[in-house]
């Protein structure tokens, strides 16, 4: 019983560590998106001296960085549209239906889940600027799917797995077609789970950068993460600017977090866990 | 019964869509591999599989992987204990562990980008508070010009940005044991540390292995917040695969052998996925 009391309180120790190790950089990258850029190269400040908004303002009216967020919320929006519907019939299909070497392909799809963006960078590069795909929001947004749509296939298989069969066989029997079954009975029962889906498609785009920041270069395709690598990566940088930058770009997907909470140790998993 | 629909029918689109996105890519790179090709302006030509030839004597492909491996080993060391305990503390259901893990994540999901950045900002030998406190105890603090002190920080930014993950999977997996045994271990008066080992760790040896295969593959594959944090690194301590591809193709321009090389790395992550799904799935049936 004495040695129960010590791990108590060393797990709320090693919990309490951990709490401020992870809400410090936050923290950080919070109060420098406020400074002064002198203060910021001046010496190390735990709290600024004055509060600025023009870290923000300047990037966001002064500069492209707009138009950088309206082709991240272009881009990550059309990319759901445009996967939910063949995951949801795919995923269905792994579910219900038993076809020849269904499993090999539901493994396939994952590969190219866990398949590392930097080994396509090549062959995409090439072959983009041959299809005119260079440099254009469609270009992106088909890129995206390689790994979101095998993503939300695992997902939504997992959410129809668990769906009584007795559901779908009943309307069958009541003579519903497939597709009259899918509208009125399965679509209904899978509200939660494809918005679920959705949300994840949405922050993978969103947080996508290697092809974002290779693939294109001009205001009218270049997505958020694409523009402040670019911005990180000069020589001269306004290190409040790239912290305002950083705070944009992290704060949708920060928002989301809230909401997925419960899923996401099922979703990371590809339902493994659930 | 259910032989309304076609599955094929159901699953051509799909399929389609990342069959174009991974098939042409991977057969094109197939073809780059096969050329002597600069993007420099010059024809290509055609030197059969001298490329693939070339990875074996590539010394710093083998580096990288040896990088990369040490990088994943030392993530996983960290990850998967503190993971474990903090999960075994939180698991159970209260208002207060419900927020503690909600803050913990909140580094999981965002642009790993801005993870990069993030660190950047703190780890920076002029501007980054870590090296202002490890001043004040006399260690000079430079990851752009120490390989151990960069290597451990990129280590320290996976355990920040990823420990959250494994929590919630522990979180989930302990959640879901069986009550039954704790209770009659607990009428036993079995020690805490007994319990853990006999109980807890068996029960949850499951999420344990599919945690360490995913952050395994995931941690082999890191690129954007290395690539903004130290990229290559000094003596090219973080040097990882995905880093070496790019740098390759962005600075040297050279497409057939940065097309071999990712082909080979693809073939690595492809070999730990099939594994992976293996394990996942072996449970299932």
């Amino acid at each position: 019983m004495e040695m129960d009391k010590v791990y108590g309180i060393v797990g709320k120790v090693v919990v309490g560590i951990f709490t401020i190790f992870t809400l410090f950089p936050l923290y950080w990258i919070l109060i420098t998106s406020f400074k002064d850029r002198l203060e910021v190269i001046g010496g190390v400040t735990f709290w600024p001296k004055q509060f600025l908004w023009f870290n923000y303002y300047r990037p966001l009216f002064e500069d492209v960085y707009a138009a950088y967020i309206r082709n991240s919320f272009i881009i990550s929006s059309v990319e759901v549209v445009l996967c939910l519907p063949p995951a949801l019939l795919a995923a269905y299909a792994f579910s219900r239906l038993k076809f020849t070497a269904d499993n090999h392909f539901l493994f396939w799809f994952l590969t190219n889940r866990m398949a590392p963006p930097a080994a396509f960078l090549i062959p995409y590069y090439a072959l983009y600027t041959y299809l005119n795909l260079f440099d254009t929001l469609q270009g992106l947004i088909i890129i995206n799917s390689i790994g979101n749509l095998p993503f939300i296939i695992w997902l939504l298989k997992g959410f129809i797995d668990g769906i009584p069969k007795d559901i779908e066989e009943a309307a069958f029997i009541d003579g519903y077609t497939f597709w009259q079954m899918l509208r009125k009975i399965l679509l209904p029962l899978l509200k939660p789970a494809l918005a679920v889906s959705g949300l994840f498609v949405f922050i993978f785009t969103w947080n996508e950068m290697l092809f974002a920041s290779l693939l294109t270069t001009s205001p009218a395709a270049m997505p958020l993460t694409g523009g402040l690598l670019h911005y990180v990566s000069q020589l001269w940088v306004n290190w409040s600017e790239i912290a305002a930058l950083t705070v944009i770009t992290m704060a949708p997907i920060l928002v989301a977090i809230f909401y997925l909470q419960k899923y996401i140790a099922r979703a990371l998993t590809f339902g493994a866990v659930k | 019964m259910m032989k309304s629909v076609n599955p094929w029918l159901l699953f051509l689109p799909a399929f389609v869509i990342v069959g174009f996105n991974a098939f042409v890519p991977v057969f094109y790179a197939l073809y780059l591999s096969t050329l002597n090709f600069y993007m420099t302006g010059q024809p290509a030509t055609f030197i059969g599989y001298d490329n693939f030839k070339a990875i074996v004597f590539d010394l710093t492909v083998w580096d990288s992987l040896l990088k990369g491996a040490a990088f994943v080993a030392t993530c996983l060391a960290i990850e998967l204990p503190l993971g474990l305990a903090i999960a075994l503390v939180l698991y159970k259901e209260s208002r207060t562990n419900r927020i503690l893990r909600t803050i913990l994540s909140s580094p999981l999901l965002i642009p790993p980008l801005t993870v990069g950045t993030t660190w950047l900002l703190l780890t920076r030998a002029d501007i980054g508070p870590f090296s202002f406190l490890l001043s004040k105890f006399g260690i000079a603090f430079d990851i752009g010009s120490d390989p151990f002190q960069a290597f451990f920080t990129v280590v320290a930014m996976d355990v920040w940005h990823w420990t959250s993950f494994v929590i919630l999977v522990f979180v989930a997996a302990r959640a879901a044991l069986p009550p039954e045994p704790y209770e009659s271990a607990m009428v036993d008066g079995a020690s805490s540390w007994h319990i853990f080992r006999y109980i807890t760790l068996p029960g949850m040896r499951y999420a344990i292995l599919v945690v360490f295969l995913i952050r395994m593959i995931d941690s082999l594959k890191i690129f954007d917040e290395v690539w903004v944090l130290t990229s290559e690194g000094p003596y090219r301590v973080t040097n990882f695969m995905s880093i070496y591809i790019v740098k390759t193709t962005l600075s040297q321009l050279n497409m057939g052998y940065g097309a071999a090389i990712s082909l080979f790395f693809l073939y690595i992550i492809i070999i730990l996925t099939f594994i992976t799904l293996k394990v996942m799935t072996g449970r299932r049936t």
